[in-house]
């Protein structure tokens, strides 16, 4: 009797690694929905990630694109879920990291067959802020050198040329 | 003249044309500073600085090195012309690598110095990262010299330097652009820029307008107007976003921007023809015709093979995945709008194979694009034509082939051996190329598209140029790029020059 | 740069021709994708 309890647990463990269908209940990079986008298809999925960019408002519906490090991808959103991102990335600017529950599509037939995300909820995991910009000494010293260097060179070359 | 004093003027005189060639694309820098002052960016200036202080003093240096050589006036002969393209694309990378490096968004040197080579050449690929954090100092650099690249850095100080260059036809041949639009180069180059600045005006106004159409703030927008346009008419494929030109998600954007790279990839002879009222030759043209056959032929047989697979599901999605790739494709562009591993993982290895092919043969002779030229593959195909011809007609005739190109000329064999010989070349090292990406591992459809796209300047990827990319192949990539823009022969004479002056010091050397 | 009559032409008549190689395209995605 053991023996067959422990061969089916077993066989359960062993087979449920093969039955994965990802369910919305951990965030999946994007990379790996570009990956798994035949199978992904039309199901609804996670993903976080920065909002880079800007808005692009499109009437009732806008898109916003989020970045997770893996790679960006664009998010078909309301209007009013839209406004909800206060930052966004850009140079020295972490934009806000957004989750978002939705429907991905691999050639979406609203929008010209592109690879996107339509959500049906946006959460702000985290707010985005300004990176102070720090500027390494050693780049104020080296570009000051620098250019004393070419002046020097430019003058020299000048006064050869007469 | 001693042998060896006609060595050092040699010498000298690349050096002085080279310093000149330097001196002015760092004076171009002060572009992006200015950029990055007007948005407080202060790292990305300071970058530039140093990098345009560097490039003045190498410059100086160079012009003061061969200043005696030039002085002497001595002939600038071909050979000179061909090393000095040659060589100033080489010195040019790696000073105009500089910033990238230190942004602190590539991981090394060599990943700058690709970046350069892929904007110089028009290719497009990135090693770049986190583009989307990228200043707007350095947008307005990458977008710069793939536009100026677009042009050809020879044509830039042709244009400028009218007077003090003598010898210009030579160089402006080494770099790959030997049409004559004009029977002087310098009226030639200026009437280059000059399309190219008018288009610039149009096109930057028209995605500028389109962009806040879409959504975009008027900065952005116009910021990246400016930018998708350079990326487009120089048919770089550069954009100022991770996802590429999928950033926009709008179909009238995208448009917009191929009729852009489309115009953009066709011969500056033909635009100047046409710009002159000789509107039939847009079909006159062997390379249009070419282009037209190829590219609709190749987007047929996608369209297809594609939905056969089912891969998209309407006209509209066929439209805008299927047809604008492959024309990103065969003009070389580069710009994707899906994603670079759906290419390997939905399109199948008759599509990947389609777009390898359009990707060889690539644009128009004297334009922006890369490839074997529309206008080799013209001239090869109406060869074999002539010669099943020749050998079905009576052996007295003698009848006499052509094609038209701007004008009316004569389809010579030796003219039919040249193009063929290059197409060959690209072949060859198109083998190699794929060779080597099998070599590390990667499947033969990816291993072929990435180097096809190398090849022909292209820059789509099907995924293989990444950061962790093997550096062998990083640094063969890199040559190819080079070797694809300059057309082999500049780089050729400048190997056999090198090697020529290498073997006759050590001849030299030891005879004493 | 001297503005021509033939140069505007010359630019009108370019972009039109792009758009209708686009527009032809598009007719055959139309086509195949039935």
């Amino acid at each position: 009797m053991h023996k067959y309890i422990k061969a089916l647990i077993i066989m359960l463990l062993l087979t449920s690694p093969l039955s994965v269908t990802v369910k919305a209940e951990s965030a999946i990079d994007i990379n790996e929905l570009i990956e798994n986008a035949k199978e992904l298809d039309g199901q609804e999925v996670e993903i976080q990630g920065e909002v880079i960019g800007e808005s692009m408002n499109r009437g009732d519906y806008s898109w916003i694109n989020i970045n997770d490090g893996t790679n960006a991808i664009g998010i078909w959103l309301k209007k009013s879920d839209a406004d909800k991102v206060v930052h966004y990335g850009k140079y020295e600017n972490i934009g806000d990291k957004v989750k978002i529950t939705g429907t991905f599509y691999r050639a979406c037939k609203e929008h010209g067959g592109e690879s996107d995300v339509h959500s049906s909820s946006l959460k702000i995991a985290e707010d985005g802020y300004q990176v102070k910009e720090q500027i390494p000494v050693t780049k104020i010293v080296g570009s000051v050198i620098l250019i004393s260097l070419a002046l020097l060179m430019l003058v020299y070359y000048s006064k050869n040329l007469k | 003249m001693s042998k060896l004093k006609r060595k050092t003027y040699s010498i000298g005189l690349i050096s002085y044309y080279i310093g000149y060639i330097v001196l002015l694309v760092a004076s171009l820098m002060i572009i992006p500073i200015i950029t990055s002052i007007l948005f407080l960016e202060w790292n990305p200036m300071l970058d530039f600085i140093i990098s345009g202080a560097i490039s003045l003093i190498i410059g100086v240096l160079l012009i003061m090195i061969g200043m005696s050589a030039k002085e002497s006036k001595s002939n600038v002969q071909w050979k000179h012309g061909f090393a000095i393209a040659a060589l100033s694309w080489i010195v040019l990378t790696v000073l105009c690598a500089i910033p990238y490096r230190l942004s602190g968004h590539t991981f090394s040197f060599l990943d700058a110095c690709f970046d350069v080579m892929s904007g110089f050449t028009t290719t497009g690929l990135v090693l770049t990262q986190d583009l989307d954090h990228l200043s707007n100092g350095l947008n307005m650099w990458r977008h710069m010299l793939t536009f100026i690249g677009g042009q050809g850095m020879v044509v830039l100080v042709l244009t400028l330097l009218a007077k003090q260059i003598g010898g210009a036809y030579k160089m402006y041949v080494g770099e790959g652009k030997d049409i004559e639009l004009v029977p002087n180069v310098k009226g030639t180059a200026r009437h280059i820029w000059e399309i190219s600045i008018v288009y610039l005006i149009i096109g930057t106004m028209a995605l500028w307008i389109i962009g806040m159409l879409i959504g975009l703030n008027p900065i952005s927008a116009f910021l990246h107007a400016l930018y998708i346009f350079e990326s487009s008419w120089s048919t770089g494929g550069f954009a100022p976003n991770t996802q590429n030109i999928m950033y926009y998600h709008s179909v009238l954007y995208e448009t917009v921007a191929m009729a852009i790279f489309i115009l953009g990839s066709l011969n500056f002879g033909l635009h100047y023809a046409i710009w002159q009222g000789k509107r039939k030759e847009i079909v006159k043209n062997i390379e249009t015709q070419s282009f037209f056959a190829t590219s609709f032929v190749a987007c047929i047989l996608a369209l297809a093979g594609l939905a056969k697979l089912n891969v998209y599901p309407d006209a509209i999605a066929g439209f805008r995945r299927i047809i604008f790739n492959v024309l990103s494709a065969h003009t070389t562009t580069g710009f994707g709008n899906i994603y670079a591993r759906q290419f390997a993982l939905e399109w199948g290895d008759f599509g990947i194979l389609i777009m390898v092919i359009v990707m060889l043969i690539g644009g128009s002779a004297c334009s922006t694009a890369g490839g074997f030229k529309g206008l080799r593959v013209g001239i090869v195909f109406k060869g074999l034509i002539m010669d099943v011809k020749k050998l079905l007609s009576s052996e007295r005739s003698m009848k006499v082939y052509k094609y038209h190109h701007i004008k009316d000329r004569i389809l010579e064999d030796t003219l039919i051996k040249s193009s063929a010989i290059i197409i060959c070349c690209y072949l060859v090292t198109f083998t190699i190329g794929t060779l080597l990406g099998t070599f590390y591992g990667y499947p033969i459809s990816s291993a072929a598209f990435e180097y096809a796209s190398v090849a022909g300047n292209v820059g789509l990827t099907i995924g293989v140029t990444i950061p962790s990319m093997p550096a062998a192949m990083k640094i063969f990539y890199i040559i190819s790029m080079y070797l694809g823009r300059l057309e082999f022969l500049s780089v050729f004479a400048l190997i056999g020059y090198i090697f020529g002056g290498v073997r006759k010091t050590c001849i030299n050397i030891l005879k004493h | 740069m001297e503005i021509s009559k033939n140069k505007i032409m010359g630019i009108v008549f370019e972009l039109i021709a792009a758009t209708l190689y686009i527009g032809l395209l598009f007719v055959a995605a139309v086509m195949i994708m039935r």
